[in-house]
């Protein structure tokens, strides 16, 4: 019985060896492709044609995209998180009339097609004098990205018992008080895990860049790696630095709040 | 306090009930505002450009009514994007949902090493925070028998692979369809995976006891447990896939002869580039008035699935 337990264990670990692989090995061998010569871009050699030079030209090169598309997540999920944790609390605490007219406003928005914010955004900016501009970029990344951030917020708020609220508020402590000093401070790990999920959201968002953005100053990252997508390019590696540059940082910060990430997303998943 | 902050409660359960005040208004009110200002005018503005004209020389701008959806449901291109559109979500969610609950089975095994699961669960994650730009250029380069490494398989097998598969009618579509499976699937698999997670144990127990085998354990205790979370992924799918953009413009925009030609990319293609901005909006309408029609059949059959 023991001998058949553990052929079944061999057996699932190779399963899951083998749903890892299939998940990871673009990604795997879009940094090989990388750190390659033009040569042996597509060769997996170890030792020969190996270099960083792609890293070092695609820097240089597109710094400045970088610096765009930072400014832009970063203004965004500022944004964002204001008015996400603002009204999270609000959701979560408080029952009020129009209560279910936001949530199903919130629910709208994160339903409507983002082509047709653009279209709709794109002559009501000209008209402001927000086209070609990152300003645009901020208000259309953080509408994108609020009913997520809401959902998450009133799911991690929910778990937090109201008896902290409370206990601020009888020692004679505001409701924003409360908020700021009591509630925030305990879900620290849950809001750090949002402004990365709403980070990775506006680092990742191409549409917007590209119809709001023209001149080559303000241009994002992502819109960048369009237009050299769709060139003539046979330098593979520093195409893929670039792809690199753009993926793996955000990946790492990704793993490392993934636990409260998943956490929150389920609970507001249920709740929903 | 320390003691409350240190327990993990479920984040169902609430505590109390949530105070009625009026000092809720205050807190929302600054999303409510930024929602109203920055999303609801630009879809009124939508709304009048579907159905109105506007005139370059002069400026006017003319009620039309349903002329332009008059138009546009003429157009047979609308009707095969949308149908391109159905193709896709149906086969994307479909496979999100059954790639993601299989592999959320495997990793919620038992017999699985605590390592194995969490290093599984966090690598299989990665392709979900990809870049839609990068994972459009990793596909386009795997489905280029040029440069993919899926060749030396394929000439394994003694078939022959010569051109993209992005460059032909009929596999374009599962070629943007793999793509987008492989970098939404992971999300799918967490949450399932974290639904698994709470089903307590006894369950099984006391059907290992009845002597259930693997099969009948999975159709009555995990499938009826997982079945709430899994029809409303799937609704969150059906939406996320149909209004989706970035993969179909950047992997194929729109594909060999239009074979791969969404309605959002319609959409965008006729306001942006055709300049027909008034086309675009109504094409946009449409879609929105489609997924809310189908949004409030599945609304009906979800409230009659629960009185039974």
């Amino acid at each position: 019985m023991s001998e058949r337990l553990a052929y079944r264990k061999i057996a699932l670990h190779v399963v899951t060896l083998v749903c890892v692989a299939a998940m990871v090995t673009p990604i795997v061998w879009m940094v090989s492709i990388s750190l390659h010569t033009p040569e042996y871009a597509f060769s997996f050699s170890l030792r020969r044609g190996v270099t960083v030079s792609s890293y070092a030209a695609t820097f240089k090169q597109s710094s400045l995209f970088f610096l765009n598309s930072l400014i832009v997540a970063s203004c965004s999920t500022a944004i964002t998180m204001f008015l996400g944790v603002s009204a999270g609390y609000g959701l979560s605490r408080f029952r009020f009339t129009g209560k279910s007219l936001t949530t199903y406003l919130v629910l709208l928005l994160r339903m409507f097609p983002p082509v047709l914010l653009v279209i709709g955004f794109f002559q009501i900016g000209n008209l402001v004098g927000l086209f070609d501009t990152l300003v645009s970029l901020f208000i259309l990344n953080s509408l994108f990205t609020l009913p997520f951030v809401i959902w998450m917020m009133v799911a991690y708020f929910n778990s937090i018992p109201v008896e902290i609220d409370e206990a601020g508020l009888v020692d004679g402590c505001t409701r924003v008080g409360v908020l700021f000093r009591l509630v925030l401070p305990v879900s620290v790990p849950s809001v750090v895990a949002v402004v990365v999920y709403s980070f990775l959201l506006s680092w990742n968002e191409f549409m917007f860049a590209v119809t709001f953005i023209q001149s080559n100053g303000k241009k994002l990252v992502t819109v960048a790696l369009s237009e050299i997508m769709g060139e003539w390019w046979t330098n593979y590696p520093q195409l893929l630095a670039m792809a690199v540059m753009i993926c793996v940082p955000i990946m790492i910060l990704f793993v490392a709040v993934q636990r409260y990430l998943i956490a929150g997303l389920a609970a507001s998943a249920v709740k929903g | 306090m320390g003691s409350m902050i240190g327990r993990r409660r479920h984040p169902q359960k609430r505590t109390s009930k949530p105070s009625a005040s009026a000092q809720g208004v205050r807190f929302v009110l600054p999303a409510v505002a930024f929602i109203f200002i920055c999303a609801i005018i630009p879809i009124g503005n939508v709304v009048k450009l579907a159905l109105t004209s506007t005139d370059f020389t002069t400026g006017n701008t003319v009620w039309v009514g349903v002329t332009h959806f008059v138009q546009v449901a003429r157009a047979v291109e609308f009707w095969s994007a949308a149908w391109h559109t159905v193709r896709y979500v149906v086969l994307s969610v479909f496979l999100h949902l059954f790639l993601g609950l299989l592999f959320a089975i495997v990793l919620n095994s038992e017999l699985l090493a605590r390592v194995a699961k969490a290093g599984a669960r966090s690598l299989m994650m990665l392709p979900w925070t990809t870049t839609l730009v990068v994972s459009a250029l990793l596909w386009r380069l795997l489905l280029n028998p040029q440069f993919s490494i899926f060749r030396t398989v394929v000439n394994g097998l003694g078939m022959t692979w010569d051109r993209s598969l992005l460059t032909m009618v009929g596999s374009a579509f599962l070629g943007i369809v793999i793509a987008n499976v492989w970098n939404f699937t992971p999300f799918y698999m967490l949450m399932i995976l974290a639904q698994l997670q709470s089903i307590p144990r006894e369950l099984y127990e006391a059907a290992d006891i009845d002597g259930a085998g693997q099969l009948r354990k999975l159709l009555s205790i995990t499938l009826p447990q997982l079945e709430e979370l899994i029809w409303f992924l799937g609704i969150f799918d059906v939406v996320g896939t149909f209004i989706q953009f970035d993969l179909v413009w950047l992997m194929t925009n729109g594909g060999p002869l239009g074979s791969t030609e969404v309605l959002a990319t319609l959409s965008y293609r006729r306001a942006f580039e055709s300049f027909d901005i008034n086309l675009g909006s109504s094409i946009g309408i449409m879609m929105v008035l489609g997924m809310a029609a189908w949004t409030g059949a599945m609304w009906l059959v979800y409230q009659r699935r629960r009185r039974t």
